[in-house]
């Protein structure tokens, strides 16, 4: 299990003994992100979400989406241009009923006021490949943040917005975002390790960040999968330095 | 462990990134980078992820799915 800044204690469901529960509230951290219009830096908040704040983002982020895809379709952009994850539903991302949603850590980039970003990530995965990036071998322990989702809010999503001549309200949201989670993967001793399955619009983006592509798998939606080994995962850190 | 209580998000890595952005799609994440993009040419054959944990459920969650669990005689 990932671990989880607070620990507090509540009243469990029968209300008549405390219990710990692992809430995710921790401190907003301070993080930058770039302003699109100024090109200033601007300076955000990491804050860590449950399961309840997503469909809020799914309330904030869904008219704006749905709207400007529309306004592209109507000025005659064709449907491969459109986002791939216009249909995602935050709210549906984690269901209580079939997971465990302690597995899961959602980080929020927040900025102005709204979500400019959201990810979610579990470590319930081994690595698939090898210091050198080489298929694994071996059973030896390779843990590895997984991020399931990650996505920029449709203010920020500069190929949609660059359709309408438009430009993002933020800039490197999703960048902040892969390096939270090599952050993540570092504090946690999975040295930098980092996997993902990526829809094909964003692979081009994987790849500049150093992970390197495996083969299309058919029943992950035939989604290349991606990972980061740790020597690429310095070179991330090493550029904040 | 410690939780994650900052990040390595810097001025001078936005920079880096607004640079990288303008530079276009085929430079990467800085020079050093490069040479996991010559890899990334060629995807690798992979093998089934292997979980870490089970995704299996306790009990008394199959109940909230509406799905009954089966009890041992």
């Amino acid at each position: 299990m990932l671990r989880r800044p607070f620990l507090f204690q509540v009243y469990s469901s029968n209300m008549d003994e405390m219990e710990d529960v692992e809430l995710v509230t921790a401190l907003p951290i301070p993080v930058l992100i770039r302003d699109g219009a100024t090109t200033k830096n601007r300076e955000a908040r990491l804050r860590v979400l449950t399961i309840n704040d997503l469909p809020t983002v799914d309330l904030a982020w869904k008219p704006y989406l749905n709207n400007t895809v529309e306004a592209a379709k109507a000025n005659g952009v064709r449907w491969w241009r459109l986002p791939q994850h216009q249909e995602w539903e935050w709210g549906a991302k984690i269901d209580p009923n079939f997971m465990d949603p302690s597995d899961y850590l959602i980080y929020g980039v927040e900025c102005d006021g709204a979500m400019q970003g959201l990810m979610i990530v579990n470590d319930m995965y081994h690595a698939l490949l090898d210091d050198d990036g080489e298929i694994a071998d071996s059973l030896v322990e390779k843990p590895i943040i997984h991020i399931d989702f990650l996505c920029v809010a449709p203010w920020n999503l500069a190929e949609l917005l660059g359709t309408s001549g438009k430009t993002p309200r933020f800039k490197s949201v999703g960048r902040v975002l892969m390096q939270i989670a090599v952050d993540l993967s570092f504090e946690n001793g999975y040295r930098g390790r980092v996997g993902l399955y990526a829809l094909p619009q964003a692979e081009s983006f994987y790849e500049k960040c150093g992970m390197i592509p495996m083969d299309r798998e058919c029943d992950h939606e035939c989604l290349c999968y991606y990972e980061l080994i740790p020597s690429a995962a310095e070179v991330l850190r090493g550029g904040a330095k | 462990m410690k939780p994650l209580t900052k990040t390595s998000v810097t001025p001078e890595l936005l920079e880096a990134w607004a640079e990288q952005d303008h530079a276009g799609p085929s430079t990467g994440a800085g020079a050093c980078c490069l040479s996991h993009q010559v890899k990334a040419m060629q995807p690798k054959p992979r093998s089934h992820m292997r979980l870490r944990k089970s995704r299996v459920l306790p009990v008394e969650h199959l109940g909230v799915a509406g799905v009954q669990p089966l009890v041992e005689a």
